[in-house]
């Protein structure tokens, strides 16, 4: 057959006809699932959100009001005596008692208590805290990182159904 | 109406701030509230997590580079949270969060504020055997109609991949309609 004398100059993205199929096969079944979710929401909520949000400490930057626990004059001295009792018990048992420091604790403990999500921090917490320095010490830390290193810490850690998935 | 860039801008200057913030709660509280809401399918429960991403935007929003779009970051913050807080309840109840969500659906018919019916029910279970991220892809591409360039920069993920991840999910979610019967028909 004679090649075309003449070409319309349309294309077409590669790979259309190819997905064409599975896109409409989709849409066709898709069109059958219910369109609503039946959630629904209270009465005024969106109306009240915007003010409730507003009072809310971490943006009005008001304090909470703190009540002391010594504005009670005679809680004032049953405390001072308990703390007097506490001092004298501790001083007759210096002798016994453990020394305590941070390396006292198990390192596993304390990645124990990170991991189970004890410590409540998440990326945007920790990224407020750090300056612009501390930025680029991480960003050359990383530097530091072999491919290899980081290829076999994928390897290791990178779950392959969540990939088959996508 | 104000455009991205200035609403930015206000939002990281101190004395424009509170202004701002409210204007972005009025455009996008109802948007992220039903975006949470299919994560986490309790009211009680968006509203804490809702709360929590604004309180997360607002704490935030000076370290936001312009990088993405602002309702791009914000739903990344939404879904994050939304995430983060399924997660801790199963840590809490020592339950998986696959068990977090079933429960949740269980919990529906009981709920005043769930007004769908059996067949709705079925979808929040089919839905529900997906894995995470074609559940989070199926309710942003089918109920937001939100588009493949957009998920894809939401969900850091290709537009290939996302394509196959909700064809997928259509097909995994047809069948469970229809071995689940409920009236549900492909005819």
């Amino acid at each position: 057959m004679d090649k075309q004398k003449y070409t319309s100059g349309f294309k077409i993205p590669k790979g259309y006809f190819e997905a064409f199929e599975e896109d409409l096969f989709t849409t066709i079944a898709s069109d059958k699932l219910p369109k609503e979710t039946g959630f629904a929401a209270p009465k005024g909520y969106f109306d009240s959100l915007e003010e409730t949000l507003m009072q809310h400490p971490d943006i009005s930057g008001k304090k909470t009001k703190v009540r002391s626990l010594f504005a009670n004059k005679n809680l004032r001295y049953v405390v001072a005596v308990a703390a007097s009792i506490v001092l004298i018990v501790l001083l007759f048992n210096q002798n016994k008692t453990v020394a305590f420091d941070i390396n006292s604790v198990d390192y596993l403990a304390i990645e124990n208590y990170i991991n189970e999500g004890e410590l409540d921090f998440d990326v945007y917490d920790v990224s407020s805290m750090l300056s612009e320095n501390d930025n680029s010490s991480l960003y050359y830390e990383t530097e530091t990182i072999s491919e290899e290193d980081m290829e076999s810490y994928l390897l290791e850690t990178v779950d392959e159904s969540i990939l088959l998935n996508e | 109406m104000v455009t991205e860039n200035d609403l930015v801008t206000a939002l990281q200057n101190d004395k424009q701030k509170e202004a701002a913030f409210r204007d972005l709660m009025s455009q996008y509280k109802e948007r992220l509230y039903w975006h949470i809401r299919k994560i986490v399918l309790n009211h009680d429960d968006t509203d804490d997590v809702l709360q929590n991403t604004f309180i997360k935007i607002y704490k935030n929003i000076h370290s936001f580079k312009g990088d993405s779009k602002l309702y791009t970051w914000m739903y990344r913050i939404a879904t994050n949270e939304s995430i983060t807080f399924i997660n801790k309840r199963a840590k809490r109840k020592q339950i998986s969060s696959e068990e977090v969500k079933e429960r949740a659906i269980e919990n529906l018919t009981s709920d005043v504020y769930f007004e769908g019916k059996t067949i709705q029910i079925q979808l929040q279970k089919a839905i529900a055997t997906l894995p995470p991220k074609q559940q989070l892809v199926f309710n942003m591409k089918y109920f937001d109609e939100h588009t493949y360039d957009e998920l894809s920069e939401i969900l850091e993920t290709s537009v290939g991949g996302l394509k196959s991840s909700y064809h997928i999910a259509v097909k995994k979610i047809t069948e469970f309609l229809k071995t689940h019967e409920s009236g549900f028909t492909t005819t």
